[in-house]
């Protein structure tokens, strides 16, 4: 790390999706180990078991050992006397395995906490540099010699910048076209790079990458959600749409049929279905974004969707596009 | 050597990614925002990160001395 301040916006494209990535392993690797816990507990219950009927056999023989007139019986003592101690030391095995999983068992549950905890203020936090920094392309004539727009830039041709923030005066801009707005204003928006109209969505939606939407009343935390919603449903609904709903749409001639079908065959109902999930993203309640004339879009509706599908690394947003000329 | 020891193999592996990241990150990501995101983010991470892999390496030790008594699991 240098001493000079740089900022390249792609480093924002690629942490979301790390985020979201180590949010999946942390599920992942605990269930895991929750279920190994419960197998290896299973077994030493198992195992335990078993030496309890070697014992009983065992003393079972021994009894009828007895029962014989002057019968040698030292050999099933013996066999006794080893069973019990099998017995035993399985016992003990047993009592460990129960109190390393319950020690483990509370370190895990405050591990799951704790990132959980720390992804999301990690994915706050980059929401909020990445609106910053594309606030502050945005207010100046800073363009990446490598796009139009001044998003999306490779890593192999970072912007830098003199100071750490937008509002910094003074700022050293690395600007490679100062024509470039002009060219933007003159395509039309579904040419706008990054944009996608993917073949299967309905009439009217696009794809569009959120750092092309322009969104004055962002959404900062789950505090800012009305009454009325439910956050983890619709976090839900942000997850089933990217997981789920989007990749369906890209391979599936009838989308909605195919996650209508889903939904019953696995029980899902809504709120917390696919086909409400793609109700919602491509109904009449979907996200409503409207073209500017420098390449942005103007959020008209559906700004907590747009940050909860930030949150959840999207790389485009699915919405309505409606021109407000018309 | 216990069913554990494949899930702290697992979580070094995710470590290992995390620290490549980082560093990618950092190699495009560098002012006031980048250190707090540092301190705050992947600091925070790293130590989680080595108190659950202590906390896997106690259990995967607890769980082979209870396989010297109980056979293997």
């Amino acid at each position: 790390m240098g001493n000079r301040a740089k900022v390249d916006q792609s480093v924002f494209d690629y942490l979301r999706p790390q985020l979201k990535k180590y949010r999946l392993q942390t599920d992942e690797l605990v269930r895991d180990v929750s279920h190994t816990i419960v197998k290896v507990k299973q077994q030493a219950d198992d195992i335990v078991l078993e030496r309890r009927r070697r014992l009983k056999r065992a003393e079972d023989e021994l009894k009828q050992c007895e029962c014989q007139e002057n019968a040698d019986c030292s050999g099933y003592r013996r066999q006794v006397e080893q069973c019990a101690r099998q017995l035993a030391d399985a016992v003990k095995g047993r009592q460990l395995i129960e109190e390393a999983s319950s020690r483990f068992r509370h370190a895990q549950a405050k591990h799951a906490a704790r990132v959980e905890q720390l992804l999301a203020d990690g994915q706050k936090f980059v929401g909020a540099a990445s609106e910053r920094t594309a606030a502050y392309q945005k207010s100046t004539s800073y363009v990446p010699s490598t796009t139009l727009l001044g998003v999306a830039v490779s890593s192999s041709s970072p912007g830098s910048w003199g100071a750490s923030t937008p509002q910094a005066s003074g700022a050293s801009i690395n600007a490679g076209g100062g024509s470039s707005e002009s060219v933007v204003a003159q395509l039309p928006w579904q040419d706008v790079p990054g944009v996608s109209v993917p073949e299967r969505f309905p009439r009217g939606f696009a794809l569009i990458p959120p750092k092309l939407i322009v969104n004055d009343n962002p959404v900062r935390g789950l505090d800012d959600f009305d009454a009325g919603q439910d956050a983890a449903d619709l976090r839900w609904s942000a997850d089933a749409l990217l997981d789920v709903v989007l990749p369906a749409m890209k391979t599936v001639p009838d989308a909605r049929d195919y996650l209508l079908r889903r939904d019953q065959s696995t029980g899902l109902t809504p709120p917390r279905s696919y086909v409400a999930t793609y109700d919602g993203f491509f109904g009449s309640r979907a996200i409503v974004l409207s073209p500017n004339t420098d390449g942005t879009f103007d959020l008209i509706n559906g700004r907590h969707r747009l940050w909860l599908l930030s949150q959840a690394g999207a790389d485009g947003v699915p919405a309505r596009i409606e021109s407000r000329l018309r | 050597m216990s069913l554990v020891s494949s899930h702290i193999t697992t979580h070094d592996a995710q470590c290992s990614d995390r620290r490549h990241a980082r560093r990618h990150a950092s190699s495009l990501w560098s002012d006031t925002a980048e250190r707090k995101f540092e301190q705050r983010f992947f600091d925070e991470m790293d130590e989680e990160d080595r108190l659950y892999s202590a906390a896997l390496r106690e259990l995967d030790t607890q769980f082979n001395r209870a396989a010297k008594l109980l056979g293997p699991i």
